[in-house]
């Protein structure tokens, strides 16, 4: 086969595909979507690292919370959402994981569309901390190391000294590594939490209200760990106007 | 040793022991005389209609008609676990009948086919009281999983989430809900058999040494039929549960009920 054409042919099956997804069209078949998701495989790993809402709106229990929200959080860009509470801004943070669905409008990750075929491709690479919540574990050890046991972060190899370094940012006394949960406090946990979602090293981290819990010089501390951190693309929720000016951006929702 | 039947007369004087504990609940007007009695009576009918028609499977000693009544009798099963369990009954009807039948014939063909190997794999003698008995325990082992890892999914959907969101796929961020729940479904179990032939004699052994077993075959009897509802409640509350996740949520791992 020529190859001339064999590479025309993928090109326009990807242009097609494209097509159908930016149409929201769902009747591209299933050759035309493998070939299609594999070129989108490779197209998204050398395009930055983006999280798309294209013309969003969210409907919740028949009210409605907001609409046309169209907003880029580009490579390497630390945004945070704020805004009045219940407003939404969880709905929204958890549409990017396809926990909930927009009523209109549609989400990109990394160009692919937050949808049935992509959501396992979607969250692996991302990192996720929520509104405060307990784990059923029994000790801080089993809490940190608890997204380790997951096949798709084996191979990335749980670093001691790594976790040592960031307690030391967040003044954590090593020793609580060793400790029960029951013995430590809201504000330890909710730092350890964070700890454990930044060790898996993922390209974009999406975290509810990660300061709720913490004193002042605490969540200075933590915004200073998160504003250096390596990550690529970051959502925070946040009231906390220490965040907003810290941050790249602040985008008010509501 | 030939067993003494119990004829009508004595069988009557027999159920004249319920007037005991009937004038005492009466007594102190705890209101449960009139459930009491109905539940008698009730365990009396039903006991009855299946010694008339164990009878009749006895006699024909038939596989077909054996293998359709362990059929019906899974359906009968599945159907309460699901009404116990307030899980829509369309969805889950067939997948959960199908868990139960697979786990009854994963066992008894192990069980029946090496261990026992009676003349015939399904005579009526053994398969019949082997596979009802399972599925008695079965039921209750599954009642038990379903509704702890259904209600912990529920309140702890955050948990779940975080799972999904930091790459789990839909299977492992299952596990620590399937961990509470075979916990749950399956410490009573752990439970009656440390103490089992030290406090009560088992149900299995009494019968048949009742029906005039030597006590030694009867305890090896008890001793298989704990080890097999073990086996197979594990097994259906297994199946039961991938068959329900598989079913219970969309691809985004939302609950879809």
């Amino acid at each position: 086969m020529n190859p001339a054409l064999f590479y025309a042919d993928f090109f326009s099956i990807f242009i097609f595909y494209r097509y159908a997804i930016d149409t929201r069209s769902t009747k591209c078949d299933r050759r035309t979507e493998k070939y299609g998701n594999l070129l989108l495989h490779l197209y998204s790993k050398f395009t930055k690292n983006m999280i798309e809402f294209r013309d969003t709106s969210f409907v919740y229990d028949k009210k409605l919370l907001f609409e046309h929200f169209t907003e880029t959080i580009g490579d390497h860009e630390k945004v945070v959402f704020s805004g009045p509470s219940g407003i939404g801004k969880s709905t929204l943070l958890s549409a990017i994981l396809g926990f909930t669905h927009p009523n209109s409008g549609s989400i990109f990750v990394d160009n692919m569309p937050v949808d049935a075929v992509h959501i396992g491709d979607i969250r692996k690479r991302t990192a996720y901390l929520p509104q405060e919540f307990m784990l059923p574990y029994q000790t801080v050890k089993e809490l940190i190391r608890s997204p380790y046991e997951l096949k798709i972060n084996r191979q990335n190899k749980f670093s001691e000294e790594r976790m040592f370094e960031l307690f030391d940012r967040l003044q954590l006394e090593h020793d609580l590594y060793e400790k029960q949960v029951h013995e430590i406090s809201g504000g330890q946990r909710q730092r350890i939490m964070l700890i454990a979602v930044l060790m898996l090293k993922r390209p974009i981290l999406l975290i509810d209200e990660p300061t709720s819990a913490l004193d002042s010089q605490s969540i200075e501390r933590t915004i200073e760990l998160l504003k250096t951190d390596a990550v690529r693309s970051m959502i925070a929720i946040s009231h906390d106007a220490r965040f907003i000016s810290a941050f790249d951006r602040n985008i008010k929702i509501g | 040793m030939e067993i003494i039947d119990i004829d009508f007369l004595h069988f009557g004087l027999g159920l004249l022991l319920l007037l005991i504990p009937a004038f005492f609940l009466a007594y102190f007007k705890t209101g449960l005389v009139k459930s009491t009695l109905i539940a008698a009576a009730r365990m009396i009918v039903q006991l009855f209609l299946i010694g008339f028609y164990l009878g009749y499977l006895f006699e024909w000693n038939n596989i077909w008609i054996n293998l359709t009544w362990i059929i019906v009798m899974s359906g009968v099963a599945s159907y309460t676990v699901l009404k116990r369990t307030q899980l829509p009954f369309k969805q889950l009807f067939i997948p959960v009948s199908g868990a139960l039948l697979c786990s009854i014939f994963t066992i008894d063909f192990y069980f029946l086919g090496w261990v026992v190997q009676p003349e015939q794999l399904f005579e009526t003698r053994y398969f019949i009281p082997i596979s009802g008995m399972i599925l008695g325990n079965m039921l209750s082992a599954n009642v038990i999983a379903l509704n702890s890892f259904y209600g912990s999914i529920r309140r702890d959907e955050l948990l779940f989430r975080y799972r999904l969101g930091n790459g789990a796929t839909q299977h492992e961020a299952c596990i620590p809900f399937i961990r509470e729940a075979l916990k749950q479904s399956f410490s009573p179990t752990i439970a009656s058999m440390s103490v089992m032939g030290l406090i009560a004699l088992p149900g299995t052994m009494t019968g048949q040494i009742l029906g005039g077993s030597a006590p030694d075959v009867a305890i090896k009897y008890q001793i298989m039929i704990m080890i097999t509802i073990f086996a197979s409640s594990l097994i259906s509350v297994l199946i039961t549960l991938w068959v329900f996740y598989r079913r219970a949520f969309d691809k985004f791992g939302n609950r879809k009920y």
